[in-house]
């Protein structure tokens, strides 16, 4: 593979969790599994940033919103 | 948005031509049941989904789903990819050679074209939910047929896979329902459309 980098089986695994955490987002020791896999070097495409002890992926505000595209000029 | 990564999810290494094979799989590519369908169905009932996880994984299954759709059409150019126009011809695929040669048109084995007829985005989290949950087992039975007619190990081998990821997805989607339905008065989960008749700022019965 071109890229050394990608590791498709790692990417897979945390990309797994992460959907499990989508629907679970109160589970600790899935987060703390997702936190591993994506600790390493090549996590890739399944990989986002949130809160250290929480699911925060989940979220408000969603792009679509209003609430995700203040300009500044909106109170 | 979205950003691309320049490799399938997973690989797709296909030895042997086989244009008759290629008609029959493309119904995932752009089948009723098929992945496009698939990805336009979950990315759109978005916009209208109130609960948080919900959005979260529309928003993940979504994406996974154009990553299958890059790996069903990348069956298909694999499978026709050297073909001559005499395998064409002994393989019944003259008519889709006749109208896009080798490329990858997103139709079904049929040879209807793509349409957003066999999906639905109804704005109701319930309704919603079930036809992801109906869409996933549409999806792993078409799978399971082209097991069924497909002796080629390279192709069955990335079909396993993509068969396996729609009992994942179903999985998530039956969690999110059941997640939707303990927000609902427990009496009756249809009094009210919870993505239209609590709007305004009532996120009451909307937690995450």
């Amino acid at each position: 593979m071109a890229d050394s980098c990608v590791n498709l089986a790692r990417s897979f695994a945390a990309w797994e969790v992460r959907l499990y955490l989508d629907t679970h987002p109160e589970d600790a020791s899935a987060l703390a599994l997702y936190r591993r896999l994506c600790a390493q070097e090549c996590g890739g495409y399944a990989c986002v940033p949130h809160e250290r002890d929480r699911w925060s992926w989940i979220d408000d505000p969603w792009p679509w919103e209003r609430e995700a595209n203040q300009t500044g000029k909106e109170a | 948005m979205w950003s691309y990564e320049k490799h399938l999810q997973y690989p797709v290494r296909i030895a042997r031509t086989n244009p008759r094979l290629a008609q029959a799989i493309i119904s995932q590519y752009g089948g009723p049941d098929g992945e496009l369908g698939a990805s336009l169905r979950y990315l759109s009932q978005r916009f209208s989904m109130p609960y948080a996880r919900a959005k979260a994984a529309l928003t993940d299954i979504g994406t996974e789903e154009l990553a299958h759709l890059e790996i069903v059409g990348s069956i298909i150019h694999q499978l026709t990819r050297d073909l001559t126009p005499q395998e064409a011809v002994a393989g019944g695929f003259e008519a889709y050679l006749v109208d896009h040669t080798t490329g990858v048109y997103p139709q079904a084995a049929s040879g209807m074209p793509f349409s957003a007829a066999a999906l639905q985005v109804k704005g109701d989290p319930i309704t919603d939910l079930s036809e992801d949950m109906a869409a996933e087992m549409k999806a792993r039975t078409t799978y399971d047929n082209i097991l069924r007619i497909s002796d080629d190990p390279d192709v069955n081998d990335v079909i396993r896979f993509l068969r396996q990821r729609e009992i994942v997805h179903y999985q998530r989607f039956g969690e999110l329902l059941r997640h939707v339905q303990d927000q609902l008065d427990e009496q009756n989960f249809f009094a009210i459309n919870p993505a239209f008749d609590l709007r305004a700022g009532d996120k009451g019965a909307r937690d995450r």
